[in-house]
């Protein structure tokens, strides 16, 4: 059965403490929800269900996507389930399409870097009632595969592959200039204008008066050029870890992001019915699992090509995470090696995570909703092969 | 379209709040009753499509607990998963899921799990971002636990949701801790009985409990007619029944005793289509005949279990006559009393003692994310011992949601 994907729609992304930060990832899904239902005038009682993504959940918002849902107008009969990342509540979506289970979901991923709070563990133990604790930081032990942060393997990876200091600036710049063209031209991409209170993000009560209206993307920079990253010291935090020289710097990997994106999810027929246009059809989702924290992508996009028996010349676009400039870079070079060339203008035309941010779970569905759009434009195939965590790839294969 | 069936389900005991079990993290209990399930099950790794794992109160234990606990107990790198989230319906949810990758063509055996660890549930600090505010002055530290228990739309906790419905059904304080202490008794005097649904006898030499810890023995009517209403409960059902009728007077009827225990533990099960449990040799111990989910409002959680039954009845065809083992999650010893009560608006008869016949989270206790395949796995073993041919198992959802699975002896 054909799965749709109609309209999708994403807010600005903020950067980490940065514009968005007096808002949560409650405030922001809904806000997602309810300008995806404005947008695309569908009546919410009709929805199937509502599927959430979120990677760093609390509990301000136990199953965010009935909390959320609530908030933006949907009815109390509607339930709601909340998974991982948006890539796999996309998935979820499209397995509920195909079993024959409902014909109209929304889909909606969110992050609210800013918002999660750091974590002191209960004393449960004995040993832990006398002498210093330890305040954790989730957002920083998430950024871990085995106890050692991503940045320690991109830092080795580009050891490995030889990667140099000066490709990953470049690539880096690229990302940035790219963005900046995307945001300019595609206004359609967006929610409406994010109205921001001017209030911290665990307070309930908003401050009276003042509030921002943020329409762009805010790490996107529009002077970025590989001359202007060069100076950046690389990241201490990652050294130590593998005998390699480090060459990862907080301008050539994302910054944390805030942000939420979301998307109609249903089937040609109902699509039709609602008097809605696809922007992109999607033919399947496939996960691989492996234990490198970094390359998963490729390996699911390979498997896809594979399963579906496509070349990769037949891809018109396809969006690579960017956590590093090294992530892409390598990536790209393992594909090159497998003997699947795509050409560096079909990838991430739009500009990716080292520009916007990394926000994980609405990261995997912009990453989705962005190949979709660009598929409206350029017809063909193409496949987002995002990371999802514990070197799990997903690809999403889509289509117009 | 092929028929699901639940091969076998291992649950560790329910462990309490900060005891037997709070050395062991969502993921740790989540890797320790898979190991078991698979090693129970001798079941091949690589026939293993996926696991589908449910945990409501998520911190950074584990990014996606489904794959961490997975090859934590020994599957292949290859494996990948999906953890869940639907408040206390999570447990559910995983099998609901499975049932639908089934059904989509996505393979054909799932494991599904639940955990919890509610006594690992750490507090936490929000960043300061408000220079003129965070810079000077005291910060609160937030216990996640007490928010996630607190509804965000109609801003009570559970317990004064319960107390709301227990006032709009009548539903007295003597009926509540009535049940509750069946649910005691009961617990009690099915221990051995619970102890088939739990994890190898080896492995559970291994753990600090070896049964469910929340179930007291020598518990009487009187112990529980003389504890007091909990006033935190108490102070948010009254205020917000006056909320809507200034003049408006309400008796608070539940007690720390005649609601659930928070909880840890955890559950797994091995799920797959009749075709391929045939080919594999394994005799089911349950059909799923339907799966349902149903919200209403989230000041009405309590009763959501009844109109998620009375639609699971109808999907699947079946009359609730034709039901004769109930578990009904005592998330508050009032969701089966008040759920029966809006049945029986819809002419069906609730009998209680077919409901939570092993005793129910009264007893042994509420651990959020597992409690939804714990009480479905419940009914499935008490099916085979008495040759039901129907079971319900319905849980109430923190939101106003109710979850139901009908399972089925063929």
């Amino acid at each position: 059965m054909d799965v749709a994907l109609v309209n999708p729609v994403r807010t600005p992304f903020g950067l980490y403490m940065g514009s968005l930060s007096s808002l949560n990832a409650r405030d922001l899904a809904a806000f997602c929800l309810r300008d995806l239902i404005a947008k695309t005038s569908v009546n919410p009682a009709e929805v199937d269900e509502v599927i959430a993504g979120w990677a760093m959940p609390d509990f301000y918002a136990p199953n965010i996507a009935r909390v959320a849902a609530l908030d933006a107008g949907f009815p109390e009969s509607e339930i709601g389930v909340q998974l991982t990342t948006g890539i796999q509540a996309l998935e979820y979506a499209a397995d509920r399409i195909r079993a024959g289970e409902g014909d109209l979901y929304a889909v909606v991923a969110v992050e609210s870097s800013s918002a999660v709070k750091n974590a002191l563990p209960k004393t449960t133990n004995k040993r832990t009632l006398l002498g210093p604790r330890l305040l954790i930081d989730p957002l920083w032990e998430l950024y871990k595969q085995d106890r050692i942060p991503l940045g320690a393997y991109a830092d080795n990876l580009a050891e490995q592959l030889g990667i140099t200091r000066q490709q990953q600036d470049e690539y880096a710049a690229l990302s940035h200039k790219r963005a900046f063209k995307a945001t300019k031209k595609y206004k359609g991409e967006f929610t409406d204008a994010i109205a921001i209170p001017d209030r911290p993000v665990y307070d309930g009560m908003p401050a009276p008066g003042t509030s921002t209206r943020i329409a762009s993307d805010e790490g996107v920079r529009m002077n970025a050029s590989a001359a202007s990253f060069s100076g950046a010291r690389t990241d201490e935090r990652f050294a130590g870890y593998f005998p390699c020289a480090p060459t990862i710097t907080l301008e050539n990997s994302a910054p944390y992001a805030d942000g939420a994106v979301a998307v109609l999810v249903t089937t040609p027929e109902r699509a039709a019915s609602l008097g809605l246009t696809a922007t992109a059809f999607l033919d399947d989702i496939i996960a691989v699992g492996s234990r490198d924290p970094l390359l998963a992508p490729a390996l699911a996009l390979e498997k896809t090509l594979e399963v579906h028996g496509i070349a990769a010349a037949d891809l018109t676009a396809v969006e690579l995470p960017e956590l590093f400039a090294c992530q892409l870079l390598a990536n790209q070079l393992v594909l090159r090696e497998k003997g699947i060339v795509i050409p560096a203008e079909g990838i991430n035309v739009n500009g990716g995570a080292l520009a916007l941010g990394e926000a994980y779970a609405a990261t995997s569905l912009r990453m989705v909703a962005s190949l979709a759009h660009e598929l409206n434009r350029r017809g063909g195939k193409g496949i987002a092969a995002t990371m999802t965590q514990a070197g799990v790839g997903r690809a999403a294969l889509l289509r117009r | 379209m092929s028929d699901i069936v639940l091969v076998k389900s291992v649950r560790t005991p329910v462990g309490r709040f900060l005891g037997g079990l709070s050395q062991f993290n969502a993921l740790d209990l989540g890797a320790m009753v898979i190991r078991d399930l698979m090693e129970q099950t001798k079941l091949d790794p690589s026939l293993v499509d996926g696991i589908i794992c449910g945990w409501a109160a998520q911190d950074y234990a584990a990014k996606d607990v489904a794959r961490e606990a997975a090859l934590r107990a020994g599957l292949p790198e290859s494996i990948v998963g999906w953890t869940v989230q639907r408040n206390c319906a999570t447990g559910m949810e995983a099998l609901s899921y499975a049932q639908t990758r089934i059904r989509a063509g996505k393979g054909e055996v799932y494991i599904i799990a639940g955990v919890e660890s509610l006594s690992n549930v750490p507090n936490s600090l929000p960043r300061g971002i408000d220079r003129q505010r965070d810079l000077l002055g005291s910060r609160t530290f937030y216990d996640p636990l007490f928010e996630g228990l607190t509804d965000p739309h109609a801003r009570m906790l559970m317990g004064g949701v319960a107390n709301y419905m227990a006032h709009k059904y009548g539903i007295s304080k003597q009926e509540q801790d009535q049940v509750a202490l069946w649910s005691h008794q009961r617990a009690h005097e099915g221990e051995a009985r619970l102890r088939e649904e739990m994890v190898s006898a080896e492995l559970l030499g291994t753990l600090p409990i070896q049964k469910d810890e929340g179930v007291r023995a020598g518990l009487t009517l009187e112990n529980l007619t003389a504890l007091q209403p909990f006033t935190p409960f108490a102070e948010q059902f009254l205020a917000y029944i006056r909320e809507q009728d200034p003049d408006a007077t309400g008796i608070p009827t539940v007690t720390p005793a005649n609601a659930s225990q928070i909880s840890d533990g955890g559950i797994a099960a091995l799920v797959m289509t009749e075709e391929r449990a045939k080919a594999l040799g394994y005799a089911p111990l349950a059909y799923v005949k339907g799966i349902d989910f149903t919200a209403v409002r989230p000041d009405h959680f309590p009763v959501a279990p009844a109109y998620s039954m009375l639609n699971a009845a109808k999907a699947a065809g079946l009359d609730l006559k034709d039901v004769s083992l109930w578990d009904i999650n005592e998330a508050f010893a009032v969701v089966p009393i008040a759920s029966g009560r809006v049945l029986r608006e819809h002419g069906f008869e609730l009998d209680l003692e077919n409901v939570n016949v092993n005793g129910g989270a009264c007893a042994i206790g509420h651990p959020l994310g597992a409690s939804g395949l714990r009480i479905l796995t419940t009914v499935a073993y008490e099916m085979q011992r008495r040759d039901a041919q129907y079971g319900m198992a319905s849980i109430c959802v923190q939101g106003g949601l109710g979850g139901t699975t009908i399972l089925e002896r063929r």
